[in-house]
């Protein structure tokens, strides 16, 4: 797919919008837009997987908490270095979507997104009861950030996430797009079409793992910290509602989506609590009245009309 | 020279009930052959037990030299034994031309050296659908997504090609030219064909030699005029006629 005239000029834009954060906004909101590039990465790495294949893994924030979790531990008790941090929380979160896809990897819909809630679910009760590796509700205090000075951690961060972007959104337009979109279609006719499904959605859910560990371990170290909040329900309720707004299964949309709903907080958080509720409202009234999402068609109508 | 594909004892129960029953035929290169039999007689089951889809409880089947026991679906299909399915499955929100594409990134379809969007245009050509490759597939109307499933199916460059009921749902207007389709096939490319069909007028006019079967037991094999009027295919369709039969 090409890119027009007027999508490239969006999107030089927005770019450069995004690499002047640090001179237009305070301290304060480089490290808001620093937390909402995680949270893309993460949005990107949930729509690879769930928007193409159709499958819901609401058991994202376990991929996300490995990844923090292993970097965290081994810098804490180990004084592993965060850059090799990063490297390590892909592998084991790699690991983990190859442990999770196998028994999981015959479900479908609702069967395929409870299976995996009770995984995240079992994994939270886990931090707490090995206490003495994890920390328990406390979780890991100390850690080592990547790099100390905040607008160098922000662009550190914007170029992993616009990488990140790169390489799921590159992956989501060539042969994987097209044969994962095509078992969200049908199974049996991706088998009767020759097609290995079970190689494509395990190597997908992977794929997807690892984005989500890569940015468990930039969140941990950006925070100093890691806690057992980072595997919540909320923490899937909040990429889940950025993927949907976004616009699902465009990747990304995602990105976008992470980025609107991350100021639209930003924004509430006078509103304590109650944001949640504004969260659930958005999301209710993007899956009933705009099922495109808000970011990806706004994306598709910049590229018609331009001349091609 | 051998078959090209050879059943030998095939048998599958579901609990107490036996679909296919020590099933045994051959398909020559590059022949079609027509398999009939009344609805329930396991025809579907054989062409899942063929295709990977289900595993047959015993007997075995060997295409084109190979045992094809164990093997996937995909696995089958990468070996040249392609199928369509009796309701067309398209994948739904993806464009004709995407859908033939899906094919062309097996293995086979690989192997053939050609690119992909191109092999998949080529095929949408081979059955007449190259002015709609830009639709949505699930836009086709029914003889269309048919001539989809067998795009897709020869995309993966097969040397068998198992075809389910092609002409069901189908309108008077729309069987004659997916028959000579499927007869244009055959004699352009040489491929083999194996056909489940109920409209015995199209189906006696594409086969060469027909398999009977009847509660999952092979009742008679021979020539496609033959076996309409064995005693035993009149009795498995017990209320007609001869007459019915070739005319129905």
């Amino acid at each position: 797919m090409k890119i027009t005239l007027r999508q490239s000029l969006a999107l030089a834009a927005a770019l450069a919008l995004l690499a002047a954060v640090p001179w237009l906004g305070s301290a304060y909101m480089t490290g808001v837009f620093t937390v909402c590039l995680i949270y893309a990465i993460w949005a990107m790495g949930w729509d690879f997987f769930s928007g193409l294949t159709g499958r819901e893994n609401f058991g994202y924030p376990l991929f996300i908490g490995i990844g923090a979790y292993a970097t965290g531990y081994l810098d804490a008790n180990h004084g592993l270095s965060p850059w090799l941090g990063l490297f390590v929380a892909m592998g084991m979160s790699a690991l983990l979507g190859l442990a999770i896809g196998f028994p999981t990897l015959r479900l479908k819909g609702p069967y395929f997104a409870l299976a995996t809630l009770a995984a995240a679910a079992i994994a939270q009760r886990m931090l707490l009861i090995l206490w003495d590796i994890t920390g328990g509700e406390e979780g890991i205090q100390g850690l080592t950030p990547l790099v100390l000075d905040t607008v160098r951690y922000y662009y550190l961060v914007l170029g992993v996430a616009l990488a990140s972007g790169a390489v799921l959104v590159g992956l989501s337009r060539s042969r994987w797009g097209l044969l994962l979109r095509a078992i969200r279609g049908d199974e049996a006719s991706c088998q009767a079409a020759g097609i290995n499904v079970t190689f494509y959605k395990i190597a997908a859910l992977v794929i997807s793992a690892v984005f989500a560990g890569l940015g468990g371990a930039l969140y941990a170290s950006y925070q100093m910290q890691v806690s057992p909040q980072i595997v919540s329900v909320l923490m899937l309720v909040a990429v889940v509602t950025m993927v949907y707004v976004g616009g699902i299964g465009s990747v990304y949309g995602a990105a976008g989506g992470a980025i609107v709903l991350s100021l639209l907080g930003e924004m509430l958080r006078s509103a304590g609590e109650y944001r949640l509720l504004v969260y659930a409202l958005l999301l209710i009234v993007v899956i009933f009245f705009l099922r495109g999402g808000l970011v990806a068609p706004l994306w598709r109508r910049l590229g018609k009309g331009a001349t091609p | 020279m051998t078959a090209l594909l050879d059943i030998q004892g095939l048998t599958k129960r579901f609990g107490g009930l036996t679909a296919v029953q020590d099933m045994a035929f051959c398909v020559a290169r590059g022949e079609i052959l027509g398999i009939l039999g009344p609805n329930g007689a396991g025809k579907t089951t054989l062409f899942n037990l063929l295709t990977g889809f289900i595993r047959p409880d015993a007997g075995r089947v060997l295409f084109n030299g190979q045992d094809l026991a164990g093997r996937t679906p995909a696995q089958v299909v990468n070996q040249g034994l392609a199928r369509t399915f009796q309701l067309c499955r398209p994948f739904v929100g993806m464009s004709v031309v995407e859908n033939a594409m899906v094919a062309c990134y097996s293995p086979r379809g690989r192997a053939t050296g050609e690119a992909p969007r191109e092999r998949a245009l080529r095929m949408l050509d081979d059955v007449g659908l190259a002015h709609k490759a830009e639709t949505p597939a699930e836009l086709l109307s029914y003889g269309d997504q048919r001539r989809l499933e067998i795009a897709r199916a020869l995309a993966t460059d097969p040397l068998l090609l198992l075809l389910d009921e092609p002409f069901a749902g189908l309108g008077a207007s729309e069987i004659e030219p997916l028959s000579a389709l499927i007869r244009r096939l055959h004699a352009e490319r040489g491929l083999s064909i194996l056909i489940i069909e109920h409209k015995l007028r199209e189906f006696m006019q594409l086969v060469q030699r027909v398999v009977a079967i009847d509660f999952g037991e092979l009742i008679a094999i021979g020539d496609a005029q033959d076996i309409v009027r064995h005693p035993k295919v009149v009795e498995a369709y017990i209320g007609k006629t001869e007459a019915d039969l070739a005319t129905a």
